[in-house]
């Protein structure tokens, strides 16, 4: 495992292009494009205004950089760095804005979702669309960028609107047996729209492409409902994670639950292997101090940990939520299904140190991983059942069937991994610190069981940025 | 009282009634006259009464006077005596009348106690089921009121999302309004504009096309075969699946069939025609299954399948109970069927295994423990080595003078055995020369066969002398 220099980043925007070539970054009002294997400077653009959405064109020859607070749009082209493409919506302002599937429209959401913009690259054209809905996904393309869902809202009642992403034109439009629609999500296979209602009201429907309701499903009355959805890669299983602390497997077939996946505070009884992160500090005169240990920077400051496997019956630290707040940080609120659907890892908000490894095949628990802080972001390999995840420490963690491994990140002056990425094709590692950024690349051979000495990568580029 | 008197008159006259009145004389007659003075006398006496004549010189004379007075006094005594009986009658009956009424009170008594004990008993009955329906209400109440904690904390939960949610709204709609207000005051609208340097053409190459009905009709024929390729893929994976699951279950009703038809000749008495039965639904099944081959989307044949198999298990399940219930039923007999291993001695075996697995586990980490002991300590080697040694040197040492003992040991051994061969070699000449010398005297004795005695006795004498030598010997 290699870990690349440690580079300037603002806005937590890092992107790799789709074809996994390069690597875009912002830092303030530049955008700084690179190389992916070589980390070189291949561009370099200068925005109006602080960058706040950076956003690759599908096929990787174009740049969106947003910048709300101006209300502005540019767009950069990474064949002809002199064409140049700016959009400003004017005193209506800028809200959210994305690219479209065919990388030629750019779709821009107004200040207090009056409206959204669909704006062409290739003809003059300008569409607009009404009535959108400001929730929590109230817009999603179809996989094979096709056709796109919008959730709008008319007259105290919920529509959605299936649009044509060749010509924006409306294929369909229905409404919704919902209270108050909280999210929209194609299968990945492109048929099936899931509609979901907003936490007071545990509802998920299920819409075919042409418009009909196929199925409805509500698990409980009353109690706070659906926290987070997810569909698996092959459009087999639908996973609801809700405040109730419980994930619901629905299968394709029959649109009916298959099996409930609880999270308990206690395990008394399982199969499943629970590693738990034990630091260990180092104490200072029995390791050797030689020359090359000592250019791991602030090695005193950073310890290691290394996972050990807790013997049962196993009790979770539990944070209870309070109880006059919204949004109670209770509850499934992440879940992601491995690229093979064989495995499921979701984590419990109220159990915030856990993830939890799910099997599908058996539908029962593999794993559980319990970490010294809260775990911030994970991330499945998009091409093998590997979990990268972090927790805001220094330290890279890495799960994969065979096992689980720490991996301190070197850098001096220490540095916080806040999130982390994958490359699309999954053999490299984005960490994404307050302010900076660093590549991890992965070796080709399996990882071992123990801990791993890192040692720096041999750039020897210095950045100034 | 005049019924008691007669009642006591009539007592009186059974008295001398019961004996004839010639029989009146018969205590006393002309010779026991004396006699029976004498005797009455005594009577008078012992009873506490004057005696009836005085005795002088020998010639009782008859007191008139005392007669007629102790008869008075006998008459007044047995007046009182039938009065005392009198009275004692009616005593009695009294007490009599008395015992029945208390017998009568007690009885009711008992009735009432009886009845108050029934009616105790009832109550305890009645307090008992009212305690425990009181019990059930209260675990009502308990369940209720959680129910009722567990709505309002719904509720509350419900309420304060909703407030959050208002409050989110009402910001919006304030900043809305104030948008509102600065865009009508601020006359100067800026437009939205796009400024491209060139418009760049599209992903695939083509020119844009108008927006036609007839472009719609084709997104709607595409959107519909998107759909039905979708479900052409889904309906062939679940006939594929279906298809397996066919075969599954063909196979299962194969291996059910030819377990049930091997099992035939292994059967005891009584379901001797069962497994026949079984061979013969088997080979049913077996016919029927080539023939269901053919026409396996048939609803029907699909149904004979699912049937078919279902029979078979039920079959292959109550054989399987028959099977087990031999095997306890070979436990508790005495039989061994060797073909059923009963799950006792089996599972009692897989418990010794398991602890001489522990055993030799133990035995090893002890084992290696030891080894790693040895190994891991690089600098006490000398001294080890040393020690070693010493302990080496002890045994040494004790090793030595157990070997000298031994070494003793069968010295004497030696020494002893050479005696004992000695002792036997002498024995064994002795033996010889004493039957050389029987055999000796024996002849000679033969051979000196006389009737003379003095030469007997000398024999006699001689033999003696021999037999004695013997006997010494």
């Amino acid at each position: 495992m290699n870990f690349s220099e440690v580079f300037k980043q603002s806005n937590q925007l890092c992107k790799v292009s789709p074809d996994g070539k390069y690597l875009a970054t912002c830092v303030q009002y530049r955008l700084v494009v690179r190389d992916v294997t070589t980390l070189q400077i291949l561009h370099l653009y200068t925005c109006l205004d602080q960058v706040m959405h950076l956003e690759w064109s599908s096929d990787s020859l174009f740049l969106l950089c947003a910048m709300y607070r101006r209300g502005l749009v540019q767009v950069w082209s990474l064949e002809q760095p002199d064409w140049h493409c700016k959009i400003d919506e004017g005193s209506i302002g800028l809200v959210a804005s994305r690219w479209s599937p065919d990388g030629r429209h750019i779709l821009n959401t107004t200040d207090f979702h009056l409206r959204i913009t669909v704006w062409s690259l290739c003809t003059k054209a300008v569409s607009y669309i009404k009535y959108p809905k400001a929730c929590q996904k109230g817009l999603d393309f179809s996989r094979d960028g096709c056709y796109m869902a919008l959730a709008e809202r008319r007259d105290c009642k919920d529509y959605v609107s299936v649009f044509v992403c060749d010509d924006w034109h409306l294929l369909r439009h229905f409404e919704t047996e919902t209270q108050d629609l909280a999210g929209v999500e194609w299968s990945p296979n492109g048929c099936v729209l899931a509609v979901w209602d907003s936490c007071l009201e545990y509802k998920v429907l299920f819409y075919s492409l042409d418009g009909r309701l196929l199925s409805s499903y509500s698990a409980y009355d009353w109690s706070l409902g659906i926290k987070s959805l997810t569909w698996s890669p092959s459009s087999q299983f639908l996973a609801i994670g809700s405040y109730d602390e419980k994930v619901r497997i629905l299968n394709h077939i029959t649109w009916k639950k298959m099996t409930e996946l609880d999270h308990p505070a206690t395990i008394n009884n399982t199969k499943a292997v629970i590693y738990k992160e034990v630091e260990r500090r180092r104490a200072a005169g029995t390791e050797d101090l030689s020359s090359h240990n000592l250019t791991i920077g602030s090695s005193l400051f950073n310890t290691q940990s290394k996972y050990e496997i807790s013997p049962l019956p196993v009790q979770f630290p539990v944070v209870k939520p309070d109880p006059d707040r919204a949004n109670p940080k209770v509850g499934v609120s992440s879940m992601a299904f491995s690229p093979d659907n064989r495995y499921l890892a979701t984590r419990n908000d109220s159990m915030a140190t856990v993830l939890w490894v799910w099997d599908m095949q058996r539908l029962c628990l593999l794993a559980v991983l319990e970490q010294t802080s809260a775990v911030r972001c994970f991330q499945w390999d998009p091409r093998r059942p590997r979990l990268a995840l972090c927790t805001g420490n220094a330290k890279l963690y890495l799960w994969s069937p065979a096992g689980c491994v720490s991996v301190q990140v070197p850098s001096e002056g220490g540095f916080q991994v806040q999130s982390v990425s994958w490359h699309p094709n999954g053999d490299s590692l984005i960490l994404l610190g307050k302010e900076q950024l660093c590549l991890c690349y992965m070796d080709t051979e399996d990882e071992e069981e123990e801990d791993t000495h890192t040692h720096t990568n041999t750039h020897t580029h210095t950045e100034q940025l | 009282m005049s019924p008691l008197r007669r009642s006591s008159q009539s007592s009186l006259l059974p008295l001398p009634m019961n004996r004839d009145p010639y029989m009146l004389s018969s205590f006393c007659t002309d010779e026991n006259v004396s006699e029976c003075l004498s005797y009455i006398n005594q009577e008078l006496s012992s009873i506490g009464l004057t005696p009836v004549c005085t005795e002088s010189d020998g010639s009782s004379e008859l007191n008139l006077v005392a007669l007629l007075n102790s008869m008075h006094d006998l008459l007044q005594t047995h007046r009182r005596g039938l009065r005392a009986v009198e009275d004692m009658e009616v005593e009695q009956l009294k007490t009599n009348s008395n015992v029945d009424y208390l017998q009568l009170s007690n009885t009711r008594i008992k009735d009432t106690l009886e009845l108050s004990k029934r009616e105790n008993t009832g109550l305890l009955e009645r307090e008992r089921q009212l305690q425990i329906k009181v019990k059930s209400l209260q675990k009502c109440l308990k369940n209720e009121k959680d129910e009722l904690q567990k709505l309002q904390n719904i509720i509350a939960s419900r309420a304060t999302q909703y407030n959050h949610d208002m409050k989110r709204k009402e910001r919006e709609f304030n900043k809305l309004k104030e948008r509102l207000n600065q865009l009508l005051v601020d006359k100067k609208e800026k437009k939205l504009t796009i400024e491209v340097l060139n418009y760049i053409g599209r992903p695939d190459g083509k020119r844009g096309l108008w927006k036609t009905e007839k472009t719609e009709q084709r997104h709607e024929g595409e959107m519909y075969k998107a759909l039905l390729t979708d479900y052409d893929y889904r309906h062939k994976e679940l006939l594929v699946e279906n298809a397996e699951l066919k075969k599954v279950l063909q196979h299962m009703k194969r291996d059910m069939g030819s377990i049930l038809s091997l099992r035939k000749p292994v059967f005891k008495d009584g379901t001797h025609e069962e497994g026949l039965e079984q061979f013969g639904s088997a080979e049913e099944e077996f016919f029927d299954s080539s023939r269901e081959s053919l026409d396996v989307s048939c609803e029907h044949a699909r149904e004979k399948l699912t049937n078919s198999i279902r029979l078979q298990w039920r079959e292959f399940k109550s054989h399987v109970e028959r099977l087990d219930s031999q095997a306890s039923f070979a436990q508790e007999g005495e039989r061994a069927n060797i073909d059923v291993i009963p799950r006792e001695t089996h599972e009692e075996e897989m418990e010794r295994l398991k602890l001489e697995i522990q055993q030799c586990r133990d035995f090893i980490q002890t084992q290696q423990q030891l080894l790693q002991q040895q190994l891991t300590s690089p600098f006490e080697e000398d001294a080890a080595s040393l020690l070693n040694d010493c302990y080496i040197l002890e045994e040494k040492e004790r090793l030595k003078e157990e070997w000298e003992a031994l070494e003793k040991k069968r010295k004497s051994f030696e020494s002893e055995r050479g005696n004992f061969t000695d002792a036997a070699i002498r024995l064994s000449h002795e033996r010889k020369s004493f039957e050389e010398d029987r055999a000796s005297w024996l002849k000679h004795q033969f051979l000196n066969f006389t009737p003379f005695t003095d030469q007997k006795k000398l024999q006699m004498s001689k033999s003696q002398s021999a037999i004695s030598i013997c006997k010494k010997r």
